[in-house]
């Protein structure tokens, strides 16, 4: 069962608009006969394989099958540019499993542990950590820091539209119906990142020239191992980002990703024109952020990320309570998922090395075939996920807008995440400062917690760091 | 490529657009607010989008400030190739196919629109276009369709 999971991942996540998302929610309805054990093992391989076969498209032709795939596309294109597309899909391959296995190693031994840490951070640490999120996704996106955190501020106004989720009040929706429910986070990304894709190429004129070729290179196993002890920092960042609800792969990937362009701050190759490490950090946190998801889910019946909240109801549907109990009353359902987990690793290596390249094939394609296919399938995609025509629509909309927004410089990436996270920033703010008002020290009970207080100095320096003048001098020093 | 002198910096006129519409944000926010009876500030919808605006507004200072800097050191700049005509072309056929497909179906539609686009874009290899059409249209309809269950028409 693992394997059809994972087979059928591996195509889902693949193709830019078919989210890991939506097949899990689609496979809660096929499952619902089957025993549970079955359920989530093939849930689990669909998960697994799923989120790292995002990679393959955002690799080959610069859109991510998945938002956690987004920072694979800022080193793993440029590298497909120059014709190693094949070692970039092997690094992903790769360190996906890395990441895949310490997730769901973190899961077996640290649930309790890890799950007592995240049970500390208050309404206000969520909220600062997502902002630390965006500020960091802001600096390393783009050229100008300006225009990363703009980017991030139109991402948290488009969060907002729609019913407000603590009061039920309508939110700029400006009396449109089909904008009550919200804007979705899969039409803004088809848009963002498949449509607008399509137009750039369009008006770069580059439909004439073929399309990269996919050299078969032969990558040393020493060389593949070179990044494996770094990578296992980068798997801890996933998997402690995925404990905490609601913030998951995206972030997870990016703050790998900062922190990757710290360490290694002198390379041959920068970061965004081909680094290995760069696909390396995101691809072994976002896989690692699954074991890390799964953790609040089982002991807390707290969903990690979306894919987590529908297989928490798999959980309901077949008639069991997650939650602090669970791994004690049903252990054989704990270990269902766990061995679904590494069985799902293994056939993620398998697969990415045997079938990813094959599937690559289409990067052989020359563009002017290529291209319009890609607008059909953004179109039947952005309807698949809710059978609505707005929601083509709104990826039209945001299609445009990614077209205009690239061609000014404007990075596509934190508006991206910004809408991930401006419903979690919203409510949690807001929680904070009431929770805060009835305190008789506010600022203090704001901000005077451990936590917080590392978390503020943590984006006073991202920002710092990014003035122009500060950054000079900065270079200068070294 | 030709070279030329901007009369306007864009980043002095995007400056202008989000200084604008971070106010209007700021006016939505506050009217709205104050027109919803018995919320407070601190646990109002509106107060975030408030947040949001005057973050947005510091920011386009800061655009503007970088907009002048540029005009100061412009020298002259270089005239991108951009495929305008392409561009346009690809977004009205995208919008025509979208609203087709209620009267022709999705997969009449869908040939229509690939077989348009291929020729457009330079392929003149007519059985390669009549073939890649078909397929893809079948092909698409078949995996979301039947297998996704999704309602295409």
């Amino acid at each position: 069962m693992v394997f059809i999971g994972a087979m059928a991942g591996m195509f889902i996540g693949a193709i830019p608009g078919l989210s890991v998302s939506m097949a899990t929610a689609l496979l809660v309805s096929v499952t619902y006969s089957w025993s549970t054990e079955h359920a989530l093992a093939t849930i689990m391989g669909v998960y697994v394989v799923g989120v790292y076969s995002g990679a393959i498209s955002a690799i080959l032709i610069n859109i991510p099958g998945a938002p956690s795939s987004v920072v694979t596309t800022l080193d793993g294109y440029p590298l497909a540019q120059k014709g190693e597309a094949y070692k970039a899909l092997k690094y992903a391959t790769f360190y996906s499993f890395i990441g895949s296995l310490f997730g769901f190693t973190a899961l077996g031994v640290f649930a309790g542990p890890i799950s007592n840490i995240a049970l500390k951070f208050t309404p206000m640490d969520y909220f600062l950590l997502a902002i630390f999120g965006l500020t960091t996704v802001g600096s390393l996106t783009g050229k100008i820091f300006t225009k990363g955190l703009i980017s991030a501020a139109i991402g948290l106004v488009v969060s907002m539209v729609g019913i407000d989720s603590v009061l039920g009040i309508p939110r700029l929706t400006f009396g449109i119906y089909g904008l009550q429910t919200g804007i979705n986070i899969v039409p803004v990304l088809i848009g963002l990142f498949g449509l607008s894709e399509v137009l750039i190429i369009v008006s770069e004129g580059r439909l004439e020239s073929e399309v990269l070729n996919i050299a078969k290179t032969k990558v040393p196993i020493r060389e593949m191992f070179r990044y494996f002890f770094r990578s296992l920092y980068y798997c801890t960042i996933g998997t402690f980002v995925g404990v905490l609800p609601g913030v998951g792969g995206p972030i997870a990937s990016f703050l790998a990703y900062g922190e990757a362009k710290r360490i290694k701050k002198d390379t041959p190759v920068p970061f965004g024109e081909g680094q290995i490490e760069g696909i390396v950090a995101s691809e072994s946190a976002n896989n690692a952020c699954i074991g890390g998801a799964l953790i609040p889910m089982l002991t807390l019946a707290v969903p990690g990320d979306a894919v987590t909240a529908i297989i928490l109801s798999v959980f309901y549907v077949h008639g069991l309570q997650p939650g602090p109990m669970f791994i004690k009353s049903n252990p054989h359902m704990f270990y269902a998922i766990f061995a679904g987990g590494l069985i799902g690793s293994v056939f993620l290596l398998l697969l990415g090395l045997f079938m990813g390249p094959n599937i690559g094939k289409v990067v052989t394609i020359p563009k002017r075939i290529l291209m319009p296919v890609i607008i059909v399938l953004c179109i039947v995609a952005a309807f698949a996920y809710n059978n609505r025509l707005f929601d083509v629509t709104l990826m039209f909309l945001f299609g445009i807008t990614g077209f205009i927004m690239r061609r000014r410089n404007y990075p596509a990436a934190p508006m991206i995440l910004a809408i991930v996270l401006g419903g979690m920033m919203d409510s949690n703010f807001r929680r904070a400062v009431s929770l805060a008002s009835s305190e008789e020290r506010f600022f203090v009970a704001l901000f005077g917690r451990p936590i917080t207080i590392i978390l503020t100095f943590l984006i006073i320096f991202v920002v710092v760091s990014n003035v122009p003048q500060l950054r000079r001098l900065m270079k200068n020093d070294h | 490529m030709e070279k030329y002198k901007m009369k306007y910096n864009n980043n002095i006129l995007e400056s202008i657009i989000f200084f604008i519409s971070s106010l209007l944000l700021l006016a939505y926010s506050v009217f709205n607010h104050y027109n919803n009876k018995n919320i407070i500030w601190k646990t109002s919808p509106y107060l975030f989008p408030v947040m949001i605006s005057i973050i947005v507004f510091f920011l386009s200072l800061s655009l503007f400030n970088i907009g002048i800097k540029e005009k100061m050191q412009e020298g002259d700049r270089k005239k991108l190739n951009i495929h305008f005509k392409d561009v346009a072309v690809t977004i009205l056929s995208t919008v025509v196919y979208y609203n087709m497909m209620g009267f022709t179906g999705f997969v009449i539609a869908t040939i229509l629109f690939l077989s348009i686009l291929f020729f457009y874009f330079g392929e003149r290899r007519i059985w390669l276009i009549v073939v890649m059409s078909t397929g893809v249209s079948t092909g698409i309809y078949v995996l979301f369709s039947i297998f996704l269950k999704v309602m295409l028409t």
